[in-house]
């Protein structure tokens, strides 16, 4: 059963993304919901749902614009009948194909979503890329928080100009020390007869239960 | 036994090595004791053909590093100073699991190997953890499980006891003590009072090495420490200034003190 997850999105995302109609997208609400009750993710992921609500909704804020019968003038732009259609339509494309990830992802653990990618035979590359990012990126956003207040609590009588020059260079320092510790990473795997990665989990067989799922996925698309 | 021969090595035109000769030998607890920048870090990635010598050679059991890395890593642990650049891998068995993968392990023979490296350092139970979840002393502990489970014959800590608290420096002292004969160890430090545990020590500065012998040589000459910008252990200072031998730990030092003032 463990290995449905990823299959599970996939199927689930595809639905959604070839949906046309906002009542059809309707329909898939009750599926997250379930997936919520299944997996019984921490309450922060609410918090996560919220932010990834807001960002999308950002991203797709243009498609209120699209021409058509106006609703609303506003500084921007007229909002019309039709850009608040489609902008619902995108909006809930994304929100729901990606909120099940996030659910996923963070009741399951994104380790756990790398060996499943590793088991349904993602390429090698991609998943290593994937599981570098996920271990060094929390360790990258910790150095460059130090700095920043490293530098903040030095940053006296200065313009405001020159704070964000400072930032700046500060950036830059984080991408120096990261090729430095690629490197200092590179030294250790080859100290350890770096040849081949060891898989991610235990070499799972891709059972036939998870095949006629995806061929049921692709039939009913 | 591991061979230096005058070994030079440069970063980007500046000299960090130069002409080190040393002899370690099977089984000894070796001490690499130096200021920072004295060039150990630079020496400990040549061991294992990390780095390769602009002239020199390092020969490791028999066999020319420069010729046969490969062949040597696998007989050569080495224990990072950061535990950060060593633990890559998301999950603690994974990274735990590389070397022994490496060497060709596979199966239940691969996870008892890990889980045997884990338990060596106390860290059992730890193996389903992810690597960023543990604190700086557990990804360290962890780091030296990684090398432990490729069962190496001589092992190598760059800076173990750095940022340990006192059970993870208690643990480092308790496994090298249990390796004590069994494996060859080469410690770095530039805090002399780690390396009390050595059987020998080769003080390094500027490239160089400066002197190698016993702790009592080394660690017991205050002057050659400070001279070397380095700090005498209050409890050598002690000793050498009565003349006692220099106790390799604070139970050896409790039992000398005793005889002399009982």
């Amino acid at each position: 059963m463990s290995d449905l997850y990823l299959i599970f999105i996939f199927i689930y995302a595809l639905l959604i993304v070839t949906r046309t109609g906002l009542v059809e997208l309707f329909y898939f609400l009750p599926v997250l919901m379930a997936l919520i009750s299944l997996l019984k993710p921490k309450r922060a992921l609410f918090k996560h749902l919220g932010f990834l609500l807001g960002f999308e909704g950002l991203l797709f804020i243009l498609a209120l614009f699209t021409p058509g019968k106006p609703v609303v003038a506003t500084p921007l732009g007229v909002i019309t009948y039709e850009g608040l259609q489609k902008f619902s339509i995108l909006l809930g494309k994304a929100f729901l194909s990606s909120s099940a990830v996030v659910v996923v992802s963070n009741s399951l653990g994104f380790p756990y979503i790398l060996a499943e990618m590793e088991t349904l035979r993602f390429p090698r590359i991609l998943v290593l890329t994937l599981a570098f990012t996920y271990r060094y990126l929390e360790l990258f956003e910790e150095e460059a928080l130090r700095m920043k207040r490293a530098l903040d609590s030095r940053a006296f009588n200065i313009g405001k100009i020159e704070y964000y020059k400072k930032l700046g260079m500060l950036i830059g320092e984080i991408f120096a020390r990261a090729y430095m510790r690629s490197v200092r990473i590179h030294w250790a795997m080859l100290s350890r007869g770096f040849g081949e990665f060891p898989k991610l989990a235990e070499e799972r067989r891709v059972e036939p239960i998870v095949l006629t799922l995806i061929a049921l996925g692709v039939a009913l698309l | 036994m591991i061979e230096l021969v005058n070994i030079h090595f440069s970063y980007n035109n500046r000299e960090v090595l130069r002409g080190i000769s040393l002899k370690i030998n099977d089984g000894e607890v070796f001490g690499i004791l130096g200021p920072n920048g004295a060039g150990k870090s630079t020496l400990i990635m040549h061991l294992n053909g990390i780095l390769k010598p602009k002239t020199g050679k390092v020969i490791v059991n028999g066999i020319e590093v420069n010729k046969n890395p490969r062949e040597v890593r696998k007989i050569v642990g080495v224990v990072f100073q950061d535990p950060n650049d060593q633990l890559f891998s998301p999950k603690v068995f994974d990274d735990v699991a590389f070397g022994p993968y490496n060497l060709g392990l596979r199966g239940r023979e691969l996870e008892e190997r890990v889980e045997k490296a884990l338990r060596l350092v106390g860290m059992e139970g730890y193996k389903n953890r992810e690597t960023k979840e543990l604190s700086f002393g557990e990804k360290k502990r962890v780091a030296i499980a990684t090398v432990l489970a490729m069962e190496p014959e001589i092992l190598v800590f760059d800076e173990p006891f750095a940022n340990l608290d006192f059970r993870g420096k208690k643990m480092l002292r308790e496994l090298i003590e249990k390796f004590r004969g069994e494996k060859t160890i080469i410690l770095s430090s530039h805090e002399a009072e780690y390396l009390t545990l050595c059987d020998r020590i080769a003080l390094l500065d500027g490239g160089k090495v400066i002197k190698v012998g016993s702790p009592e040589e080394i660690l017991g000459n205050a002057d050659l420490l400070r001279e070397h910008d380095l700090e005498v252990p209050p409890l050598v200072d002690l000793f050498s200034s009565l003349g006692l031998e220099i106790p390799k730990n604070i139970e050896e030092a409790k039992r000398k003190l005793k005889k002399v003032l009982i």
